[in-house]
């Protein structure tokens, strides 16, 4: 037999075994080009056509612009983002485009999912001899609103009886004047008990009083009455009334035959034995 | 590897045709003399349905196989696996084995693009 | 109670089963139509696929997952795949360029590239995607700048990609 600790330990890993199956909904998505201002930007709101709340997690960089210059001369592209809270950058890809022609490069770096919250300023820097021309980058996210956690919730006020007007009246001292007042209406209340006590009385004898008045009536008015199964109901014979047009009944040839046919099969059974 | 992968995932809705191995091998089939590739296509293409297999030497000239069909119907979003067989005698000669799609001139839906995969056997 | 919690655990393990995903990672040339294309009409004789003249240049997209494995060939097209009949003769030109690269090594496939006739060959170096353009202008009646018959006018461009 289970004790009650074995039991209520099955019963948590029962509930941890279903919580482990739920699914967290997160909304995944994409923002404009946050190039279209400039080769610089922020991570606002603004720029990025969602608010940069926390739950919200970065998960990849869509970037495109042409490189323009010659095939001999050394350029080198940056796509970038400030780490906000550790320093450096969050992000960064170099394209390098030394001794390469120019082209447009369409390009995705996928990325862990990293907090809005580290992500600081944008920026395309070029070095060397050349230009970017219609850059576009677009950050892929997803989106899931935080649990609310406790410090979160408002502080309620600490509650003190001492300053509970319910609880001062509780304990303040009774008034005289007041139980005094209490006396005079026990006295009334036991006054109409008393009364009630009379009326009843007098009921009671009246009651009696009817008891005897109706004995008496009995014994001088005796009434006798017949019970209803004793008595006999006169009755008489149904005569049969229904009666047949058409003559006589004739017998169904039919059914003789067939009773013919049964005796001769059963004389042929018989002979069998005979 | 894994950047490449994600770039075919993220790609625009496109219409694309493809064929594996890029270097399938010959190897000897169930009849004597004969030698079998094993290949696959796949079919991304919502505006063709049929494709053509060929086998070409280095001069691109044809050499003579056998497959279940040379033309073959391939829906959209569908794989097909096919053998080809060649002759022991043609195996050296037969360098790429290609797979051309084929448009139809009453398609309604207008296709502009003949896409031609061709794989290189393995020595 | 405490049986009904057994039966559930059970149950529970009993109902997990491992469901195997095969798949093979094989070095592959996808050709995509990113953009069918479509002729412009910007005077009678003249068919064409640019833009200013209201066409829509086609594009073709190269998926390749194996650096240095195949060579991009594309053709521009030199005669109608359908029209109505045509008496005179159709001159053709037309162009096929590098529009966007996916990786900076790619970025050097137009100048490394060769033609000839109406075929443009690139060798794919790098891994990645390529998009390529294809320009088509067909003018109708050689220099005689004839009206083209009325009717519907259709080219094929041809995209192939070669292992190597």
């Amino acid at each position: 037999m289970m004790s009650k600790v074995s039991a209520s330990k099955l019963l948590a890993l029962l509930a941890a075994y279903s919580a482990a199956s739920y699914s967290s909904d997160y909304t995944y998505g994409y923002t404009p080009n946050v190039a279209a201002g400039g080769t610089n930007w922020n991570m606002s709101s603004t720029v990025l056509g969602v608010d940069p709340v926390p739950g919200l997690d970065i998960s990849g960089v869509l970037y495109r612009y042409t490189a323009v210059k010659e095939r001999q001369d050394p350029f080198v592209v940056s796509i970038q983002n400030e780490d906000a809270i550790n320093g450096g950058f969050v992000f960064r890809e170099q394209d390098d485009w030394s001794g390469r022609s120019g082209a447009t490069i369409n390009k995705l770096v996928p990325l862990p999912y990293t907090p809005i919250e580290r992500w600081g300023d944008g920026s395309i820097e070029t070095t060397g001899v050349g230009s970017v021309v219609d850059p576009a980058v677009v950050y892929t996210y997803r989106f899931k609103p935080p649990e609310p956690q406790l410090s979160d919730l408002p502080a309620l006020p600490a509650y003190n009886a001492l300053y509970d007007d319910a609880v001062i009246n509780a304990t303040a001292e009774t008034d005289r004047d007041l139980y005094e007042d209490d006396e005079v209406e026990k006295d009334k209340d036991e006054e109409e008990e008393k009364d009630m006590e009379k009326a009843l009385a007098a009921l009671q004898s009246g009651l009696e009083m009817a008891k005897g008045q109706n004995a008496l009536l009995q014994a001088m008015n005796p009434v006798t009455m017949t019970q209803y199964y004793a008595t006999t109901i006169p009755g008489g014979t149904y005569q049969e009334t229904v009666i047949l047009d058409g003559g006589q009944i004739k017998d169904n040839k039919r059914a003789f035959r067939s009773m013919a046919n049964d005796r001769l099969h059963t004389k042929m059974v018989q002979e069998q034995y005979q | 590897m894994y950047r490449a992968i994600v770039l075919f995932l993220l790609a625009f809705p496109a219409l694309g045709h493809e064929m594996t191995p890029t270097y399938p091998k010959f190897k000897p089939s169930h009849v004597e003399g004969v030698f079998k590739a094993e290949l696959e296509m796949f079919n991304k293409r919502k505006d063709v349905e049929f494709y053509e297999i060929g086998v070409f030497d280095a001069d691109w000239n044809p050499v003579q196989f056998v497959s279940r069909y040379k033309v073959m119907r391939l829906d959209y979003l569908s794989h097909v696996r096919f053998d080809i067989y060649v002759s022991a005698m043609d195996v050296p000669v037969a360098e790429y084995v290609c797979s051309v799609s084929k448009l139809r001139e009453n398609s309604d839906k207008k296709p502009m693009i003949a896409t031609r995969i061709c794989s290189k056997f393995k020595p | 109670m405490k049986k009904i919690l057994l039966a559930c655990l059970i149950a529970g393990t009993a109902q997990a089963a491992e469901i195997p995903i095969e798949g093979t990672v094989q070095s592959r040339c996808l050709i995509n139509t990113d953009v069918a294309g479509v002729y412009g009409n910007p005077n009678a004789y003249t068919l064409t696929t640019t833009p200013a003249d209201g066409g829509v240049l086609p594009i073709v997209r190269y998926d390749v997952s194996l650096a240095d494995a195949y060579k991009a060939r594309i053709t521009y097209p030199t005669a109608f795949s359908a029209s109505p009949s045509l008496s005179d003769m159709v001159t053709w030109t037309g162009s096929v360029t590098v529009s966007e690269v996916s990786a900076v090594g790619m970025a050097d496939y137009q100048t490394d590239s060769i033609t000839y006739d109406q075929t443009r060959e690139y060798d794919l170096t790098a891994t990645g995607t390529t998009w390529f353009q294809v320009a088509s202008t067909a003018t109708y009646g050689g220099g005689g700048n004839k009206a083209f018959p009325g009717g519907t006018y259709r080219s094929v461009v041809v995209a192939e990609c070669i292992a190597q």
